[in-house]
């Protein structure tokens, strides 16, 4: 008898462990998110500043800022996708990036402290969202391990807890911006 | 170690010259040593005869033993003011042979929890490379265990303390430390560390090598990997294979402390029977030194292209 409820004692408490075991990692997952959200937050406050400095100086690149500004308004609509949230962002990247090499053109923007503290911040915050995206697939692979791995993979399926996918930058994204080399060349 | 063309000039030009005085001391007092122990001694053989047994023979022994302690103490003294000195300035750095980074600073690294019976450091040295502010010095830090007869000292740590500005603003508290449990035990050694109470949260990083050889704790999971960057994993191995020692980081306040493991006494002079003129341990000590100076420029921090200055 005794043995019985002991056995039942048991296995309730392993499904409620494990069952609590993946809702964390869930909310984890969530809560990464949540946190690269706040970055990018940070970066698109940060945008139409350096935007405004720049363009006093850079006469020819009017076209980069345009791009930017109608790249930035997409993205901070609330109704897109994930997806192509991620898309704008990449492409707001690469633009910046641009932006930045031909910043060597203009002397007289390289010398503008305020664009150099600008310059300093975008960097603070690129590193930032790339530390948030690592946290995210730290969260996202703990939580798959969780949902693939026995014994807790029976209750995964069971409650319905399915694979989510990690970020994955695009091939041009993961050569990280030699910042040195923008400030010194 | 690194740099040996380096030292070899400063030998020939700033150590040496300074050798011949301290050596005339050292060989001075050497030859009263062995003077008054050839008479004690032989006075005491002489004692022999009459019977006196071994205790003439303890006494002029302790008597010796005070006198050697005595000289040495100011011969070591002067070879850290002439000769160590001579070596961290030329890093243009400053030097107190007395002073050791405060316990206050141990104790706000975070590295050894461990509570501490005894705490003994010596050879701060202070100053600014590049736009980096750094200070170390060698700490030895040990604690109880047993009680009554059994009472031992175990050593925490002994080494060098090393404490940098950090190039990146934070307001958490991260902690690199050497990894035992996991390289023991692989996965069950991953769970354990999760259990660490004393600690906050446990990071995992990407870096497969770095988390064979670290285990990383944190306030902050996103803040942890902003500091961590990649490229500093990469850069803090590189140290590590480079020293092959035991090393644990922790960045706290906007500071970078680093503890590295050295089981000796650094930055001593060689005995009173020994010439001064030590070559070898000459360039061991100028290669801590050139170590400590080099983590700077091996952890990259004078890049300053963040918000902090």
């Amino acid at each position: 008898m005794f043995f019985i409820i002991g056995f039942i004692v048991f296995v309730v408490l392993a499904v409620a462990l494990t069952y609590n075991n993946l809702v964390g990692a869930r909310n984890a997952v969530e809560n990464a998110f949540g946190t690269i959200d706040v970055m990018l937050k940070k970066r698109y406050d940060l945008l139409p500043n350096l935007v405004e400095v720049a363009k006093r100086y850079m006469k020819h690149e009017q076209q980069i800022f345009t791009d930017l500004a109608s790249l930035r308004a997409q993205a901070t609509t609330a109704a897109i996708s994930s997806d192509q949230k991620v898309h704008l962002e990449n492409q707001i990247s690469g633009l910046m990036k641009n932006l930045m090499v031909s910043v060597e053109n203009y002397p007289e923007l390289k010398a503008s402290e305020q664009f150099v503290m600008l310059q300093r911040s975008w960097n603070e915050t690129e590193e930032q969202i790339s530390a948030a995206r690592r946290a995210f697939n730290a969260a996202v692979t703990q939580y798959n391990n969780a949902v693939d791995k026995f014994p807790s993979n029976l209750f995964a399926s069971m409650f319905n807890f399915k694979r989510k996918e990690v970020f994955v930058i695009a091939e041009t994204e993961r050569q990280n911006i030699n910042a040195k080399a923008l400030f010194n060349s | 170690m690194q740099k040996i063309e380096s030292f070899q000039a400063l030998y020939e030009t700033a150590l040496r010259p300074r050798f011949a005085a301290l050596e005339t001391e050292r060989k001075q007092v050497a030859d009263k040593l062995k003077l008054y122990g050839a008479i004690g001694f032989g006075v005491c053989f002489l004692l022999l005869f009459l019977k006196a047994g071994i205790f003439p023979f303890i006494i002029t022994g302790v008597g010796l033993y005070f006198f050697y302690q005595h000289h040495a103490k100011g011969f070591r003294s002067r070879y850290k003011h002439e000769v160590i000195r001579t070596m961290v300035t030329a890093e243009g750095l400053e030097y107190d042979a007395g002073r050791s980074i405060a316990q206050a600073d141990y104790e706000k690294s975070k590295l050894f929890l461990q509570r501490i019976n005894r705490y003994y450091g010596d050879d701060h040295v202070s100053g600014q490379v590049g736009k980096t502010n750094i200070r170390f010095s060698e700490l030895f830090t040990q604690y109880e265990s047993g009680s009554g007869k059994n009472k031992q000292l175990q050593t925490i740590f002994r080494g060098i303390l090393f404490i940098a500005d950090f190039n990146k603003k934070f307001i958490g508290e991260t902690m690199v430390l050497p990894d035992v449990s996991e390289n023991l035990m692989g996965t069950f050694g991953s769970f354990l560390q999760g259990l660490n109470f004393s600690r906050p949260q446990l990071v995992k990083l990407e870096d497969v090598e770095f988390e064979k050889q670290f285990v990383v704790y944190s306030t902050d999971q996103v803040e942890a990997r902003y500091i961590l960057s990649t490229a500093l994993m990469q850069r803090i191995l590189n140290f590590k294979t480079k020293v092959q020692t035991r090393i644990a980081l922790s960045f706290i306040n906007s500071h970078v402390y680093i503890a590295i493991s050295i089981n000796k006494n650094l930055f001593e002079p060689p005995s009173l029977f020994q010439s001064i003129d030590n070559y070898s341990q000459l360039v061991t000590y100028h290669g801590y030194i050139q170590m400590c100076v080099g983590i700077v420029e091996e952890l990259d921090l004078n890049t300053r292209i963040w918000t902090k200055e």
